[in-house]
């Protein structure tokens, strides 16, 4: 098996500012988000990073795709170290989430084009790839509609779509289908599982159980910014169901039952 | 380079497909010319013939050919009346009338003005110049016509006689509140408050905006490097407000004749092309200065309400520097062009006053030039921080 990616011991603090400590009514003014988390993922594989809220998975994506970085640690992103060439990383990841938006003054069909270019996708290839994925994911209907005058499903293919415009080896997705109601989750679901049929090497977080069992191959949980177990799907449902498994070691780690 | 050029293309193409940011591009442009041109139409609605009441102290033999050959020259239908005064009490006297409007002009000529003149023609050098000094009322349109038309016929002979007398005086006008001055006063602040306005129609929205509803970060995924985000924004940018700008700028250009009622009276003082040209530079720089300026706050902010918000602050603080040339007399010194966005209002006040220096508008210029390369460099650097970009 080859390895897509390696993180390396990251660790990411965040300073809290004199206001967000009054609205968490605490008194650090330091945050640990991500402790000591090193995992690795291998290609042709989807990679869950499962947590609880606040547990620091977006951090972490966060970091594996250079839009931040860490305090201490490496990563490894298809060769390349996020520390120290972070514009090379960004060549050859796609990073989806619900944050990152297009702009809906825009058509799907502009943005794509747009996106190809800041990617370097040459224009012919560019061409042939819209076309296909368009087709493919539906979007040809709407390709020369505004963004904002499209349904959430909609934007949410294209911005799926759009998020892999240079055929990308590995694919970053954080909490691909929260906030969707369940047609569209599902839209995001069989896109994820194409994805994985096409050969894609994809890492993505999430805290729907049965998302991760359904689609990925190797499993981490993150607690409070550790990585508490990392193995195949297979291997951690031996036993039992993710979810189960999820309770028992939350329990061992927190010392409490729930 | 090609992945500013493809950020310059996206901003650009957001604004020429949007017609409501291309209307209000224009308008600043338009707004300025219907005001000063109403306004113009308004006060200077010039008679077909005037009347100069003059009066004159040791008149020189010249100055009534010198005048006399003006007004009977084909196209002047003007005539006046001469008032030759005898002691300095009685020009003190006539001073007053001019400020009463009762007199349009007073010409003063040193006692032995023609000898003088006479003895330099003859090749001897008089230890003092002979002096003319000549009094107006700027308020008063008819005074500022004739004074006009003197000075300009004297200049005409004295640099013919290589600068042999002194042409002295000024405007006796001290009240401040006449329509006319004010309205050349408040051209530099209006300037300044329509360029910023031309800053604030796009930037707050382009990069606050961008941030707040998250499709910035889609583009901090791709390869292109920070700075490359930072200058192909700001070129764009620039761009489009100095659209804006350039619609202002022909706004003042197409309003300045009348605001100076130059349009009657066969002389004509037009501005040279070289100073249009200076004054296009200067505006165009101080938009791009105000762009800069405004892409920094709004990388800052949170959202575009508080980009907006800051920004206004700011355009307040420029407009009170674009006030100052209402208050008084403007500094001259070299040092006052280094400070960046006053140095503009004293280049528009100059080019106002027909008193530019092409040295002046220079130095705005590179002085402008530097603090936007500054502010690129910093906006660059708070694309990088992830505190800027993504903290809460
Ligand atoms: N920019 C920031 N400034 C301060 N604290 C932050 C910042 N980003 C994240 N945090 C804190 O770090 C911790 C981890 O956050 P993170 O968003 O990585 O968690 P998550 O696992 O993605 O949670 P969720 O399931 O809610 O998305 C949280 O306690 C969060 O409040
Ligand atoms: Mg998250």
């Amino acid at each position: 098996m080859e390895e897509i990616l390696r993180a390396e011991h990251l660790r990411k603090t965040f300073k809290i500012s004199a206001k967000q400590r009054k609205i968490e009514r605490t008194e650090e003014r330091c945050k640990v988000a991500v402790n000591d988390v090193s995992f690795s993922a291998y290609r042709g594989e989807v990679f869950g990073l499962l947590g609880p809220n606040g547990a620091g998975k977006t951090t972490t994506l966060r970091i594996l795709s250079t839009l931040i970085g860490a305090d201490s640690g490496d990563a490894i992103v298809c060769g390349c170290s996020v520390r120290k060439q972070p514009e090379e990383v960004r060549k050859h990841i796609g990073f989806m989430t619900s944050e990152l938006k297009l702009e809906s003054f825009f058509t799907p069909s502009y943005l794509f084009d747009f996106f190809s270019e800041l990617h370097g996708v040459p224009k012919e290839k560019a061409m042939q790839r819209k076309q296909e994925l368009f087709r493919k994911f539906g979007i040809d209907r709407f390709a020369e509609v505004k963004v904002g005058d499209l349904s959430t499903g909609m934007k949410q293919k294209a911005s799926l779509v759009i998020s892999i415009v240079q055929d990308p080896e590995l694919i970053i997705f954080d909490e691909p289908t929260n906030g969707l109601d369940v047609l569209t989750a599902k839209v995001v679901t069989d896109f994820l599982i194409e994805l994985k049929n096409m050969g894609k090497s994809i890492i993505l977080s999430t805290h729907i159980f049965s998302l991760a069992e359904k689609i990925c191959d190797r499993i981490g949980i993150i607690v409070d910014g550790n990585m508490i177990k990392e193995d195949t799907l297979a291997a951690i449902t031996e036993k039992r169901s993710l979810e189960e498994e999820f309770f028992a070691l939350y329990a061992q780690i927190k010392g409490e039952n729930l | 380079m090609k992945s500013i050029a493809i950020i310059i293309k996206k901003e650009l193409r957001r604004f020429f497909t949007d017609r409501r940011l291309l209307i209000s591009v224009f308008m600043p442009g338009i707004m300025i010319y219907l005001l000063y041109s109403l306004i113009g139409n308004f006060l200077f609605s010039t008679p077909q013939s005037q009347e100069y009441k003059i009066a004159v102290q040791n008149p020189s033999a010249t100055f009534q050919t010198v005048l006399d050959g003006y007004m009977q020259s084909e196209e002047v239908k003007d005539t006046y009346s001469l008032t030759v005064i005898e002691s300095d009490g009685q020009a003190e006297e006539k001073k007053k009338e001019l400020e009463n409007k009762e007199l349009d002009l007073l010409v003063i000529f040193s006692a032995d003005f023609d000898e003088k003149l006479a003895l330099y023609m003859q090749g001897v050098k008089p230890e003092q110049l002979p002096v003319m000094q000549v009094y107006y009322n700027a308020l008063e349109q008819s005074s500022q016509s004739i004074y006009t038309i003197v000075t300009t016929l004297y200049d005409a002979m004295e640099s013919s006689l290589a600068n042999v007398f002194e042409v002295a005086g000024g405007n006796v006008a001290t009240e401040s509140d006449g329509f006319a001055y004010m309205l050349s006063t408040i051209l530099p602040m209006l300037i300044m408050v329509f360029l910023f306005q031309g800053s604030m129609m796009m930037t707050p929205e382009s990069i606050a905006g961008e941030k707040e509803r998250g499709t910035f970060a889609t583009m901090l995924v791709t390869p292109v490097s920070r700075s490359a985000i930072a200058v192909g924004k700001i070129i764009a940018l620039s761009l489009v407000a100095s659209l804006s700008g350039l619609s202002s700028f022909l706004g003042v250009i197409f309003s300045l004749p009348k605001m100076a009622g130059m349009s009657m009276s066969g002389l004509n003082i037009a501005y040279g092309f070289g100073d249009y040209l200076l004054l296009f530079a200067n505006i165009i720089v101080l938009e791009m200065l105000f762009v800069a300026l405004v892409s920094v706050i709004s990388a800052y902010a949170h959202s575009i309400k508080e980009a907006t918000a800051y920004s206004t602050v700011l355009m307040i603080v420029v407009m009170l520097v674009g006030m100052v040339s209402m208050v008084g007399t403007l500094p001259s010194a070299l040092w006052v062009y280094f400070i960046p966005v006053f140095n503009a209002v004293v280049v528009i006040n100059q080019i106002v006053t027909f008193s530019v220096s092409a040295l002046g508008v220079a130095l705005t210029i590179v002085a402008n030039l530097v603090c936007v390369a500054l502010l690129v460099l910093l906006l660059a650097k708070m694309f990088n921080n992830e505190n800027i970009i993504f903290g809460k």
